[in-house]
């Protein structure tokens, strides 16, 4: 737990209180250890009520109680958030899910899953509205920028893309290095996935938070490994039109349309 | 001092294991417990403090796990006494959320009198009456007295009736309130229409319904997916108690969000559906984001036929084991969600039959189990995602029973 439970106070303890009630023949030799003994069950039931009050608070919760917070408040805990992180973030449940839809909270929702790997997470949509929560926790947005072009989509369209940046600060990437098939790794290995070290579990997990922290009527198209921190800029992004398919060319040698910089995993929609 | 884990909390302690605790203890701190008798004065009263803390840890599992929603559920499943309150509790106190509670079939009847007995002032629980089908009484509600005159060919139509009992059970079809409890010769009654009553919310649809509270928390223009399922389930918004599953597809490219409804038995009325769409278009419909439909799940009619092997130490009959079968199975089929269900990465929902298998497993003692195998649906069938899996004919094509070990 986060937070050390307050010790029970004033007189809740048999074993202290209760001497001042007893007979002579239960308060002296033998007849101490006889009442002693069955006052120590009431108190360790009195103790398994106080804490097991506590147990369903956050801050107070046993490790093993967060998970059941975690589903009850409607959140999924990053797999390496600590238990006081998580606590606060439980305590903001209501605050948090009162913007759910919106692309803020379901950003902060992912930065807090990929704690502490200190990510920028983007999001745009067809529109070319875009919004960012950048790495110190700042927040920007511009909107109806017109210069998002995914695959000159036909009709208005309610899709929208995550874009999330490693931390690259201690030297390696956070949370997922990127990789590539090799030596070291092994074909259908169920614990691994293509072109990150990010496990089929946490794949799943961001794709749970997307899907539920966004709006009905939206799909998620693709959530993007930019490991370049340059690249999606939103005055100036890459795609231009093309990028449905990795690459062109028909069955001759194939341009590539995407950068190579970025790992594509599916959003919510496919 | 070590900090005790969730699971410490919830777990209980027997009479016994509590008892033998406190002799070791006792003799631990210096008393002569191996010269302690049965009937001694210390034993006796050891045990009675062991039985009484044995009573009280099943009261503070039941406290500790009503923190949490899935724990208390699971207590409640499992039939622990009490714990089903405690989640109805849980869910209004924490989420807000009120727990369907069993209503009692009631309808209007009509007696003749093909005999010349006259039968005057009958009031309101004078008469009892009984549908031969369910063998579910039912009492006369009428707040004015009523005669039925001498016939033959006397008839009076439309007194109220209730039934004795909450619940689906006491539901009747037209024509099935057929039996007099209460002596009344040669007067005859029937149901020109039906009885309806309903069960308490099933755990599952409690929890189900918490959770998707939390969709319509939401002030942002585009509420979450779940806000549609939440508004629709939603009595007190939609005016009808008959949802009990709704299943909203709301992944789309085009603002589109459609919706599907479905009642215990499946299908719902068009009625039903008018008064649910218009609780969903005032209170989740954003504006100018998505187009919405809704509309009534179709039924998907599922019969099953299964294998049973049970050891003899059952003692239930054939019969009381297909009817134990067949009430799970329909708790089960009343469960499955709109579009079946889906395993990750799968793309059509189904009905599994490992799931079949594993509902009719959970009906028995696992000492009187043995084996359970679904003849048919052979595979596993697919669900289309306007559907709702409801169940159809039951068949036993064997029950065996084995001499137990």
């Amino acid at each position: 737990m986060s937070t050390e439970i307050p010790r029970r106070q004033l007189r809740l303890y048999y074993r202290d209180e209760a001497g001042d009630f007893l007979p002579l023949w239960l308060s002296e030799g033998e007849g101490v250890a006889t009442w002693w003994t069955a006052g120590i069950v009431i108190d360790a039931q009195l103790d398994k009520a106080y804490q097991g009050t506590y147990a369903r608070h956050p801050a107070y919760a046993p490790e093993d109680a967060l998970r059941y917070i975690a589903r009850d408040r409607g959140l999924v805990r990053g797999p390496n958030e600590p238990a006081a992180v998580f606590a606060d973030r439980a305590l903001r449940w209501l605050d948090d899910h009162r913007l759910r839809g919106g692309p803020w909270a379901m950003m902060e929702q992912l930065r807090a899953y990929m704690f502490p790997a200190n990510v920028r997470i983007r999001t745009v949509d067809d529109r070319g509205n875009w919004f960012t929560i950048d790495r110190d926790g700042s927040r920007s947005y511009v909107l109806d920028s017109g210069t998002w072009n995914w695959d000159s989509p036909v009709g208005r369209k309610t899709r929208f893309w995550v874009i999330i940046y490693p931390d690259s600060s201690t030297g390696a990437y956070l949370p997922w290095q990127k990789t590539v098939w090799g030596p070291e790794r092994t074909w259908g290995d169920p614990s691994l996935t293509w072109g990150t070290t990010a496990t089929p579990a946490e794949v799943a997990a961001v794709r749970q938070i997307v899907r539920v922290w966004k709006a009905g009527g939206t799909t998620c198209k693709n959530i993007i490994i930019a490991y370049d921190d340059s690249s999606f800029d939103p005055a100036s992004p890459e795609p231009d039109g093309d990028w449905q398919l990795w690459g062109t060319g028909g069955n001759g040698p194939r341009t590539p349309n995407r950068l190579f910089s970025a790992r594509y995993w599916r959003g919510t929609g496919e | 001092m070590t900090t005790p884990t969730l699971d410490d909390l919830l777990s209980t302690s027997s009479t016994t294991e509590i008892f033998d605790f406190m002799v070791d203890l006792a003799g631990q701190l210096g008393l002569p417990t191996t010269s302690w008798e049965e009937g001694d004065v210390t034993l006796t009263e050891y045990y009675t403090s062991a039985d009484l803390a044995a009573s009280r840890d099943r009261i503070l599992q039941k406290y500790i796990a009503a923190g949490f929603l899935d724990l208390i559920a699971g207590l409640a499943k499992d039939g622990v006494a009490g714990a089903y309150d405690w989640l109805v509790l849980l869910a209004d106190q924490m989420y807000g959320y009120t727990a369907a509670t069993a209503t009692f079939a009631s309808t209007f009847v009509t007696f003749e009198n093909t005999g010349g007995g006259l039968y005057q002032d009958q009031a309101a629980g004078d008469v009892t009456i009984r549908s031969s089908t369910s063998g579910k009484t039912y009492q006369i509600t009428n707040e004015t007295p009523f005669t039925i005159g001498s016939g033959p060919g006397f008839v009076i139509e439309d007194i109220p009736v209730t039934a004795d009992e909450a619940g689906s059970d006491s539901s009747a079809a037209a024509g099935e309130i057929d039996e007099l409890v209460t002596s009344l010769l040669g007067v005859t009654v029937t149901n020109p229409s039906f009885a309806v009553g309903t069960d308490a919310e099933s755990v599952d649809s409690i929890v189900q319904g918490c959770r998707e509270k939390l969709g319509t928390l939401s002030v942002i223009e585009g509420p979450p997916e779940d806000a549609y399922d939440s508004v629709a389930k939603d009595s007190s918004l939609t005016g009808t108690t008959a949802v009990s599953r709704s299943r909203t597809y709301a992944d789309s490219d085009t603002g589109e969000v459609e919706q599907y409804i479905a009642g215990p038995s499946g299908e719902l009325s068009s009625e039903v559906v008018a008064a649910v769409e218009q609780a969903v278009v005032s209170y989740a419909v954003p504006l100018a984001l998505a187009t919405y439909s809704l509309s009534s799940a179709v039924n998907l009619v599922q019969a099953v036929t299964y294998r049973l092997w049970l050891y003899d130490s059952i003692k239930l009959t054939q019969a009381e084991i297909e009817q134990l079968v067949e009430d799970g199975l329909l708790e089960f089929f009343r469960q499955r969600p709109i579009g079946g269900d889906f395993i990750a990465g799968d793309t059509t929902g189904r009905i599994y039959t490992s799931a079949i298998a594993g509902t009719i497993k959970a009906l028995f003692d696992p000492a009187d189990f043995i084996s359970v195998a679904i003849v048919s649906p052979a595979t596993d069938p697919s669900v289309v995602k306007n559907e709702v899996p409801v169940m159809g004919l039951v068949t036993a094509d064997l029950i065996s029973f084995s001499q137990a070990p």
